[in-house]
C-alpha cells in the first residue's frame, strides 16, 4: 500500500500537465473533462486507501532525493497518517466534486484551459502539503497553493479590480509565507533536521529553550493565520471572491484556507511545549471569528457573506487548535469543507440566476424558481448555522465551544464563542432568508443545472446533514447493538477515538456543566435565526445590518491597513522613484555614462573624416613613434 | 664599394615621395609618390645586399619591381574607376566611408 502513495498527488499533476501541453490542440469541454478524470483516479486512490488499511496506520513512501548537501539529505517523501488521511480525503473528494461541478459551470466562460490548469495544479499542490513528511516539501506544497489561488482569483484578469484583488490576496498570504519561512529556518538551525519525526520529537524534549521555541511558534502562527484569513492578515478572503464561484468553494474555503489548521495540528508538539502561543492560537480564533462574524452580518454581496463566514468558522478551528482539541478542529474543518463549498457552489447558480448580480438586497423568493437549489442551500445554511441534532455542523462545532471553557481564561473565550455562534446563526439564514424566502424580487432567468452540477451539490448537502453522526456530542449514547463494530469501538464516537493516537483526546466538561455548555449551545444558533428573521424584515425595509457602515467595511480594517502600510508604502515607493531612480541612477549616473560614451565616441569620429591625407599623416606618425620607441626606449 | 651613398639616396628619396603623398591632393600624384617610397625602398634593400655582401638585396630589388607593377595596374584602374564613376581625380574628394556627421537620437545626450 505504500508503493503507489504518490499517485495520490501525482493523479492531479498529470491532469494539469496533460491540458497544459495539450490544451491547444482539444477543446475547451476535453480540457474539462481531463481535469475531472484526474481528480476522480485521485479521489478513487484515496478511497482505495482507505480500503487498503490507510486509516487503521501510517502510510509512508520516499521517492527520491530532492537535494543533498553534505551528510544532509532532503528527500522527497509522502507520509499518510491519520490526520493528514483527514485532510488528504477533503481535498480529494471535495475537490472531485467542485471539478465535476466545474464542467457545467464554467462552460460559457473564456479561459477554461488556464483555469483547469490551475485547478487541477492547485489540488496537486494541496496534496501534496497534507502529505509531506517534512517541513520543505510542506513549503513546496504550500508555495504551489499561494499561486494557484493567486492565478485564479485573477481569472478574469480582464478586469482590472479582480486582477488588483488576485494581487492582494498574493502579496497579504506572503507576509504570512515569509514569517512561515523564517520559522522553518529556525527550526531547521537549531534542530537540524526537518522530518516530522524526529523534529517533533527533539522539540518535546524538556531542555530546549522555550523562548526560542516560542517565537518559532509565534512565526508559524503568523504563516497559518496568513494563509487562513485569520486577523490580522484575514483582508486578503473577501476581497478574494473576485475568482470563479466554484474557486471560492475550492480554495477559499474547502482546502487551502484550512491549511493553517493543518500546519499547526502537524506541529502541535511544537506548539504544547510553549502554552502561551498556543493560548495565543485560540486567542486569535475567538477574537477573528466573532469579528468575521459581525463583518459578515453588515455584507450585502453573496459571496462577501459567505467569505467572512469562512474567516469566521476558521477561527472555531483556531479556537479548537488553542485549547489542544486538535481532532475537534479537523472535525470542524471536514464538515466545514462539506458545507462551505456546497454553499460557496450554491451562490455560484443564486448568481447566474440573478444574471451575475451579487447584491442580496436585489433578491428573494428565489425557492420557487429553484426548488433544488433551495433545499441544498437550506441544508448548507443548517450545517452554518449549526442547527442542533440534524446538522454536521453543531456536532463539530459545539465540543468546541464546550471545550474552550476549560482553557485557561475559558469564561472569556466561551462567552465569545457563543456569541460567534449566535452571530452565525444570525447571518447564515439573513442570507438564505434575503434570496430564497419572501415574494419573488429581482429580474431571474432559468437557469437549469445539469446532473453534473445538481449531483455534487446533492451529495455535499448529505454530507452537510450526515456527517456529524460519526461524532456525537460527549455523553451521548446510541442504544447498543444498532450496528456491530470491532472491540473498543463506539458508533456514536468514531472520530476522537480514532485520531487520538495522533492528537491525543482533548478534554471535555462532564456532568451538569457539560449540561448546561451543550443547552447554551443548542440555544444560541437558534436565537441567531430567530434574529435573522428581524433583521431580514429590517433590510426588506431598507434598512438592516448591510446598512451599518462598520460592519460593512469589515470594522474598516482595509482603511486602516491603506492608511497604515499601503500608502506609506506606496509614498516611500515613489519617494524612491523619484529620488533614486530617476535622479540618482538614471539622471546622474546614467546621464554622465551616456556623455562619456557620447563625447568619447564623437572625439574618435573626428579621425573618421574620410581625409586620406590625414590617414597617411596619422600612420606616418604612429611609424615615427614606433621606431622611436624601438630605438631610443627599449 | 661604398653604400652610403646609396643609402642615403633611398633616404632621400623615402621622404621626397612621403612629401608627396601627404602634400599633393591629386589621386595621381599620390599614387607617383608612392612609387617613388617603393623605389627608395628598393634602394635601400640593394645598400643593405652591399653592407652584408649579399645577393639576396638584388633580388629582392627584382621582386619589389615586378610586384611594383602589378600593384601599379590595379591602383590605376582604381584611379580612372573613381574617375568614371564619382567624377573626382582629388583625393580629398573621396569620402564615402567617413564616419556619418550625426549621432543617433537615443544616443545623444
Amino acid at each position: 500500500m505504500t508503493d503507489w502513495l504518490w499517485l495520490i498527488p501525482g493523479t492531479p499533476l498529470a491532469g494539469a500537465a496533460a491540458i497544459a501541453l495539450l490544451g491547444g490542440y482539444v477543446s475547451a469541454a476535453t480540457c474539462a473533462r481531463i481535469a475531472a478524470l484526474a481528480m476522480l483516479a485521485c479521489a478513487a486512490t484515496v478511497a482505495a486507501l482507505w480500503a487498503d488499511g490507510g486509516a487503521s496506520g501510517t502510510a509512508h513512501q520516499t521517492l527520491y532525493t530532492w537535494m543533498s548537501v553534505g551528510d544532509w539529505h532532503a528527500s522527497v517523501g509522502l507520509r499518510v497518517d491519520r490526520v493528514s488521511l483527514v485532510m488528504v480525503s477533503v481535498a480529494a473528494w471535495v475537490g472531485f466534486l467542485i471539478h465535476l461541478f466545474s464542467v457545467s459551470f464554467m462552460a460559457a466562460d473564456y479561459g477554461e484551459r488556464r483555469y483547469y490548469v490551475y485547478l487541477n495544479l492547485f489540488v496537486a499542490g494541496m496534496l501534496v502539503f497534507v502529505m509531506a513528511d517534512n517541513l520543505l516539501v510542506m513549503y513546496l506544497g504550500w508555495e504551489l497553493m499561494g499561486l494557484c489561488s493567486y492565478a485564479l482569483i485573477a481569472h478574469w484578469y480582464r478586469d482590472a479590480d479582480k486582477a488588483r484583488c488576485g494581487r492582494k490576496a498574493f502579496v497579504v498570504t506572503r507576509v504570512g509565507d515569509a514569517a512561515l519561512a523564517l520559522g522553518i529556518f529556525l527550526l531547521f538551525t537549531h534542530f537540524g533536521t526537518l522530518d516530522f519525526g524526529p523534529l517533533l520529537g527533539a522539540v518535546s524534549k524538556s531542555s530546549v529553550d522555550t523562548g526560542l521555541l516560542g517565537w518559532i511558534a509565534v512565526l508559524i502562527l503568523i504563516g497559518a493565520a496568513g494563509k487562513s484569513a485569520q486577523l490580522p492578515l484575514s483582508v486578503w478572503l473577501p476581497d478574494a471572491m473576485a475568482g470563479p464561484s466554484t474557486v471560492s468553494a475550492l480554495i477559499h474555503a474547502a482546502t487551502m484556507v484550512t491549511a493553517g489548521v493543518y500546519l499547526i495540528a502537524r506541529l502541535h508538539p511544537l506548539f504544547e511545549a510553549v502554552p502561551q502561543v498556543l493560548w495565543l492560537v485560540a486567542i486569535v480564533g475567538t477574537v477573528t471569528l466573532v469579528y468575521a462574524g459581525m463583518a459578515a452580518l453588515g455584507q450585502h454581496d453573496i459571496k462577501r457573506v459567505i467569505a467572512y463566514s469562512t474567516i469566521s468558522q476558521i477561527g472555531y478551528m483556531f479556537l479548537g487548535l488553542g485549547v489542544g482539541a486538535y481532532g475537534l478542529a479537523l472535525f470542524h474543518l471536514a464538515t466545514h469543507a462539506c458545507f462551505k463549498a456546497l454553499l460557496f457552489m450554491g451562490a455560484g447558480v443564486v448568481i447566474n440566476a440573478y444574471r451575475g448580480d451579487h447584491d442580496i438586497r436585489n433578491m428573494g423568493g428565489l425557492a420557487k424558481r429553484q426548488p433544488y437549489l433551495r433545499l441544498v442551500f437550506l441544508a448548507g445554511s443548517l450545517a452554518l448555522a449549526a442547527v442542533p441534532f440534524i446538522s454536521a455542523g453543531f456536532y463539530s462545532k459545539d465540543p468546541i465551544i464546550e471545550a474552550a471553557a476549560l482553557a485557561p481564561h475559558g469564561a472569556l473565550l466561551w462567552s465569545l464563542a457563543i456569541l460567534g455562534a449566535v452571530l452565525t446563526g444570525a447571518y447564515a439564514f439573513r442570507l438564505y432568508l434575503m434570496v430564497f424566502a419572501g415574494p419573488e424580487r429581482g429580474e431571474t432567468v432559468s437557469y437549469r443545472m445539469s446532473w453534473s452540477m445538481a449531483l455534487p451539490l446533492g451529495l455535499l448537502a448529505v454530507a452537510s446533514l450526515t456527517l456529524g453522526f460519526v461524532e456525537l456530542p460527549h455523553g451521548w449514547h446510541l442504544p447498543p447493538g444498532l450496528v456491530e463494530l470491532p472491540q473498543g469501538w463506539h458508533l456514536h464516537q468514531l472520530w476522537g477515538p480514532w485520531l487520538a493516537p495522533e492528537v491525543g483526546t482533548p478534554e471535555l466538561p462532564h456532568g451538569s456543566t457539560g449540561l448546561q455548555l451543550q443547552l447554551a449551545g443548542m440555544i444560541a444558533p437558534l436565537l441567531g435565526i430567530a434574529l435573522a428573521y428581524a433583521i431580514v424584515r429590517r433590510e426588506r425595509a431598507g434598512g438592516g445590518t448591510s446598512s451599518v457602515r462598520l460592519l460593512e467595511e469589515g470594522w474598516y480594517l482595509d482603511r486602516l491597513y491603506d492608511l497604515v502600510v499601503v500608502r506609506p508604502y506606496f509614498s516611500l515607493a515613489r519617494t524612491l522613484r523619484t529620488l533614486v531612480e530617476d535622479w540618482s541612477l538614471n539622471g546622474a549616473l546614467l546621464g554622465s555614462a551616456v556623455w562619456l560614451a557620447g563625447s568619447g565616441s564623437r572625439l574618435l569620429s573626428m579621425t573618421q573624416n574620410g581625409n586620406a591625407a590625414r590617414y597617411a599623416s596619422l600612420m606616418v606618425l604612429g611609424a615615427v613613434l614606433m621606431v622611436g620607441y624601438f630605438l631610443w626606449v627599449r | 664599394m661604398a653604400y652610403e651613398p646609396t643609402l642615403m639616396t633611398g633616404a632621400l628619396l623615402f621622404v621626397i615621395g612621403l612629401a608627396i603623398v601627404l602634400l599633393r591632393r591629386e589621386v595621381l600624384f599620390v599614387l607617383m609618390g608612392i612609387e617613388v617610397m617603393f623605389n627608395s625602398a628598393g634602394l635601400t634593400a640593394a645598400a643593405a645586399g652591399q653592407y652584408w655582401q649579399d645577393s639576396v638585396g638584388q633580388i629582392l630589388v627584382l621582386f619589389l619591381m615586378t610586384i611594383t607593377g602589378a600593384e601599379l595596374a590595379v591602383a590605376l584602374v582604381l584611379v580612372y574607376l573613381a574617375f568614371r564613376r564619382l567624377r573626382v581625380t582629388q583625393l580629398a574628394e573621396i569620402h564615402s566611408l567617413r564616419d556619418a556627421p550625426t549621432l543617433p537620437q537615443e544616443l545623444r545626450p
